[in-house]
């Protein structure tokens, strides 16, 4: 299994670490999911994703190109600035969901999820004919800082050098004598910082933050907290097939450039039609609704759940499921299929927490 | 590492017991509460029910997973745990005290042969 850099790490906080898409990565410190998921609600939390793939992609053709295999509007993405998008290859599958940043007008930062990472290389690699694809995985390390006190910190840390850092917004900056990129992104739901670091400095970085009570969170923590801010998981709520509509990415299809390869697929019939529709499920028995469960209307299999937990938050088990669309009227109850039980759901809209803003 | 009561019996599916007189205390080992993480719902159905050795008497869930528990001992269900309906995280705080789960009134203490002592236990964790 591969390693991160911070392995070494986790092991002396004494995680419980599992196969993450090939990774050695930690589930959960001692402290455990639900404590670990209200360090980040209530201060600050953060976590090792170095097992997310970078990857570089620059030359002088470089904007064209991102215009081309990404449905985002290239021209209103400034420098310095990110966007979360998807990857849609040519058979209108969707490959994956990833954030870019533009670094200047020839280079782009794509951040993609670690389970993806080859899939995704292998197809810009086929696409590409005149642009320079640099995967930098492997050179660095990236930690995601995430809470309310999340901001202070790293300000404290680097004489306030992201006071002015808007959010989807990067800087380059010396925290503590280490030189790190900061992206105001996260994927919590809570305000934070995602770094991207040198993979000689990161487990100084990793020492410094733990001595200024920065939480350190598993994955078990992150996948509470994004399915209690509603975002999205690849492989669970976005999928190959998916209609970017129905999982209610929409907004992401922005593209005004018949240079991008899905240009008429985004502005198709087909994709407005869409069948299904994303909700939230708020379970009103006893009992953890999970990914594959069937949701039932009067004896009729209606959908499926994609993610399922509990959240301390809400106080109950929470769901995010896929259902036909006719049948997503928030309130309506509904049945879930635990083993040989049927929990009673109720839907609502997600997300399911929001954060109080500043 | 975890610690493993010597006056406690255990069973391979990671349940302990303790006797007292003809009543039975049963819950689950620290091991299995740390491989099974945040503890969220305690469901037991077996109140008054006369269950043999190793059958079903309800489910553990957490976070992560739900685990199905099993007596242990045979006897009937004569007791539940109720503070655990509320307070399920009394599993991971405590599980050889205020974790513990049901309690069994049993006729005889032979089904123990079949269970583990603390050595014994601790050699398949």
């Amino acid at each position: 299994m591969k390693k991160t850099i911070l392995h070494s790490s986790h092991k002396k906080l004494e995680a419980k670490l599992v196969d993450f898409a090939g990774w050695e990565m930690p589930i959960n410190y001692p402290a455990g999911i639900i404590k670990e998921s209200t360090f980040v609600r209530e201060s600050c939390g953060m976590f090792d994703v170095s097992h997310m793939g970078r990857v570089e992609i620059f030359g002088e053709n470089a904007k064209n190109f991102i215009e081309k295999i990404l449905p985002i509007d290239v021209n209103s993405l400034n420098t310095s600035s990110a966007k979360y998008t998807l990857l849609i290859d040519e058979k209108k599958q969707i490959l994956d969901d990833l954030i870019i940043y533009k670094i200047s007008e020839d280079k782009f930062l794509l951040v993609i999820n670690a389970s993806n990472t080859e899939e995704d290389l292998d197809w810009i690699q086929k696409i590409n004919n005149d642009v320079s694809i640099n995967n930098i995985t492997p050179d660095t390390s990236m930690i995601a800082i995430q809470g309310p006190r999340a901001l202070d910190k790293i300000n404290l840390l680097s004489n306030n050098a992201i006071t002015d850092l808007g959010r989807y917004k990067y800087k380059e900056i010396n925290l503590q004598g280490y030189s790190i990129f900061v992206a105001r992104t996260g994927y919590t739901g809570e305000d934070g910082v995602e770094i991207i670091c040198n993979n000689k400095d990161a487990e100084k970085i990793w020492n410094i933050l733990l001595e200024n009570d920065v939480e350190a969170c598993g994955l078990g923590a992150r996948d509470l907290l994004r399915i209690e801010a509603g975002l999205h998981l690849y492989g669970h709520e976005i999928n190959k097939n998916s209609n970017p509509i129905d999982i209610g990415l929409g907004r992401l299809l922005e593209s005004k450039s018949k240079n991008y390869i899905n240009y008429d697929y985004i502005k198709s019939d087909e994709i407005q039609k869409g069948k299904e529709s994303l909700v939230g499920l708020v379970i009103l028995d006893r009992g953890i609704a999970r990914e594959g469960n069937e949701i039932y209307i009067d004896n009729k299999i209606i959908g499926n759940i994609t993610s399922g937990t509990h959240s301390p938050r809400i106080n109950s088990a929470i769901a995010i499921g896929m259902l036909e669309k006719n049948y997503n009227n928030i309130e309506n109850t509904v049945k879930i299929k635990v083993r040989e039980k049927f929990l009673e759901a109720k839907i609502v809209k997600l997300p399911f927490y929001r954060r109080k803003r500043k | 590492m975890s610690e493993i009561p010597k006056n406690l019996k255990y069973s391979k599916d990671h349940e302990w017991v303790e006797i007292s007189e003809n009543i039975a205390t049963v819950g689950i080992t620290l091991h299995a509460a740390e491989s099974l993480g945040d503890i969220v719902y305690v469901d037991v159905n077996s109140l008054d029910k006369n269950l043999s050795q190793f059958d079903k008497f309800g489910e553990i869930e957490s976070v992560k997973a739900v685990s199905d528990l099993y007596v242990p001992i045979s006897g009937k269900v004569i007791e539940i745990n109720e503070a655990l309906l509320n307070n399920p995280e009394f599993v991971n705080e405590d599980c050889y005290d205020k974790g513990w789960i049901i309690k069994l009134e049993i006729n005889d203490t032979k089904d123990l042969e079949e269970l583990l002592n603390s050595e014994e236990y601790q050699k398949i964790i």
